[in-house]
């Protein structure tokens, strides 16, 4: 418990713009570059849910997701609402079943910049995010079971590696006759790592059924457990974004997101790989 | 400082690739398999951690073990593998427990624990008129000289609407009684149950008790929760009420009826019902075939678990299938009423 309140003080710490000064703050603030986002994508996800099934489902999804990114050199904040859509079967030795699966995830993130002493073109941030993912899985062949869904909360340490790839200026290629004129581009690639250090999910009980319907007094979450310092989540992105004239930008997103509830009893884990393409929309 | 930067860029990759699949250790190992004895030990597993009654049933379930699983061999073919594991589940005597798979379903007949206590186009014939009502589940019209009103309710579809009842309770309102037919009536939804039971009391009632299992111990079970009924606001019904059963009343048959025990003004009658007063929750084997058995208790007002075995008829009647002009058990009914 000690180590975990430390961690989350590490994390937490960046979060707070501590030994800044407040004008000079609200300054830098209100010029901070903003973008509205909205992407949309394919994800291939898995899922085990030990309490109904040995199997793992696998599936595609569409993925939808919206956000509000604010970013510059030293500090960078992302509020993310991402849903996936998709069907998962699930291969057993003789016969198959299908899982249609709703998921929502909400996050943010703050990161703040680290000072890398090897080059200006290297931008190293640390921070930490919290992420909320609800799963909503329904699968006929499973009776009265045929609904299963859960709730994760996750503080999570992030760190992102930027490499500024931008052409400050432009670059003439020689190809046998053909002259070619490469304008200068503003473009960068981050690969951000984040790692589960507060752990808690919602989740059934050991009879995964809860029993409230059955005493007249229906809860959608009867029987369910909030269970904390369980499980784990950990995950990366590579995103390649560049920054159009207009001052917008276009940001190509490769993700990767696993997380599990833990305990030896009913554990639940699922795993995500997505693709997705957005538009960031500058609004500052 | 540039091998470094590459090092370090390598290292970056090297990572994201490493997280860039479906790690088992977070969503756990794909248990996929055919063989007939990991199905069979994870089906008894599954069964001997979590199903309700085996204390009532008093299935020894070590030795069923012994007994049903000398009678795989490697290369047994699935359809008999599953019966196998079918007759193992048919020994826990529960009409809610149930082997599916895309060629088969296993069941323990309850139906067949008693005679069928019913002939439907007995009652149409000589005691409906011709052009009796329809009002979503219910069949229902006058009987006896429009004395009782009579209404039979097949199947707790969960389409039981407010529109239904008060249309049909509102024509019996200045009877004698009303007959409620729910033989062979083998269950649904159970929110009908409270739905039905809601117009024939007249003050807060508590129906009966529930506990759910919580361990893999026989008896590590959840305290018992009291199940509580409202009176309905609208048409109620709070004269004499005969309710009908058989064998075939089974899972939200059984939990009407379990509730009308605690009904002052409601009187069972006809033959046990089938049980199934055990919530079913569903699973999935490493074949791909699933499974449902009970994980709840029902328990009376005394937290009494034996309705399982059948809720017990207020007053025994049997249909004589030697006259198929009469049934015995409505005219029990109709005289008890009148």
């Amino acid at each position: 418990m000690k180590k975990e309140f430390v961690l989350i003080l590490v994390v937490c710490i960046p979060l707070l713009s501590l030994g800044q000064n407040k004008d000079s703050l609200k300054a830098i603030r209100k010029s901070r570059p903003t973008y509205v986002k909205v992407g949309t994508g394919l994800d291939f996800g898995a899922f085990k849910d030990a309490a109904t099934s040995p199997l793992v489902y696998r599936g595609l999804n569409l993925d939808i997701n919206l956000g509000k990114i604010k970013m510059d050199t030293s500090f960078e904040s992302e509020m993310d609402y991402k849903y996936l859509l998709g069907a998962y079967i699930g291969h057993g030795g003789y016969q198959n079943s299908a899982s249609f699966v709703n998921t929502l995830f909400v996050s943010y993130s703050q990161l703040r910049q680290v000072q890398v002493p090897w080059s200006n073109r290297w931008n190293l941030k640390v921070g930490g995010a919290i992420n909320v993912t609800g799963n909503i899985r329904f699968n006929a062949d499973l009776g009265n079971n045929n609904l299963g869904y859960e709730l994760f909360g996750n503080l999570l340490g992030s760190a992102q590696l930027k490499r500024d790839l931008s052409r400050k200026k432009e670059k003439v290629l020689h190809i046998w006759f053909i002259k070619y004129h490469l304008k200068p581009k503003s473009r960068n690639l981050a690969l951000r790592l984040n790692a589960g250090i507060v752990n808690t999910n919602l989740r059934n009980g050991y009879a995964y059924t809860g029993q409230s319907q059955v005493i007249n007094n229906f809860k959608p979450f009867d029987g369910y457990h909030f269970n904390t310092f369980t499980g784990m989540r950990f995950g990366s992105k590579l995103i390649y974004t560049k920054f159009l004239k207009n001052k917008n930008a276009i940001r190509w997103t490769y993700q990767f997101d696993a997380y599990s509830s833990g305990g030896n009893v009913n554990a639940f884990g699922m795993s995500h790989n997505t693709l997705s393409f957005a538009l960031l929309f500058n609004t500052k | 400082m540039i091998s470094a930067m590459k090092s370090l860029i390598y290292s970056l990759l090297t990572l994201l690739a490493l997280s860039a699949c479906e790690p088992s250790f977070i969503v756990g190992k794909d248990d996929n398999n055919t063989d007939p004895y990991k199905n069979f030990d994870y089906l008894w597993q599954e069964c001997k951690d979590r199903y309700s009654y085996f204390e009532l049933k008093g299935v020894d379930w070590d030795a069923i073990k012994s007994q049903y699983r000398s009678k795989l061999f490697n290369d047994i073919r699935a359809d008999s593998a599953f019966k196998v594991m079918g007759a193992m589940l048919d020994e826990l005597k529960d009409g809610h427990v149930n082997l599916t798979s895309n060629f088969n379903i296993s069941f323990y007949p309850i139906e067949e624990l008693g005679p069928e206590n019913i002939r439907w186009r007995t009652i149409k014939d000589y005691y409906l008129p011709k052009d009796f009502y329809i009002s979503g589940p219910f069949v229902h019209d006058f009987i006896a000289n429009k004395q009782i009103g009579y209404l039979r309710f097949s199947s707790y579809t969960g389409a039981i609407s407010n529109s239904n009842l008060d249309f049909a309770l509102s024509r019996y309102q200045n009877t004698k009684g009303i007959i409620l037919d729910i033989r062979q009536n083998g269950g649904g939804a159970v929110s009908d149950v409270f739905n039905l039971l809601s117009r024939f009391i007249d003050k807060k009632t508590l129906l009966f008790y529930s506990r759910l299992k919580e361990g893999p111990g026989t008896n590590d079970f959840s305290q018992p929760e009291a199940a509580w009924l409202e009176p309905h606001k609208g048409v109620k019904y709070t004269g004499k009420v005969v309710v009908l059963t058989d064998r075939g009343t089974f899972s939200a048959g059984s939990f009407t009826c379990l509730g009308i025990k605690a009904i002052p003004n409601m009187i069972l009658m006809g033959d046990t019902t089938g049980g199934g007063l055990g919530l079913p929750n569903g699973g999935q084997l490493p074949n791909g075939w699933t499974y449902r058995f009970s994980v709840t208790q029902s328990l009376t007002l005394d937290l009494d678990n034996s309705y399982e075995m059948g809720v017990p008829p207020d007053i025994v009647a049997y249909f004589d299938w030697n006259d198929l002009t009469k049934d015995e058990v409505l005219e029990r009914a109709m005289d008890e009423i009148l």
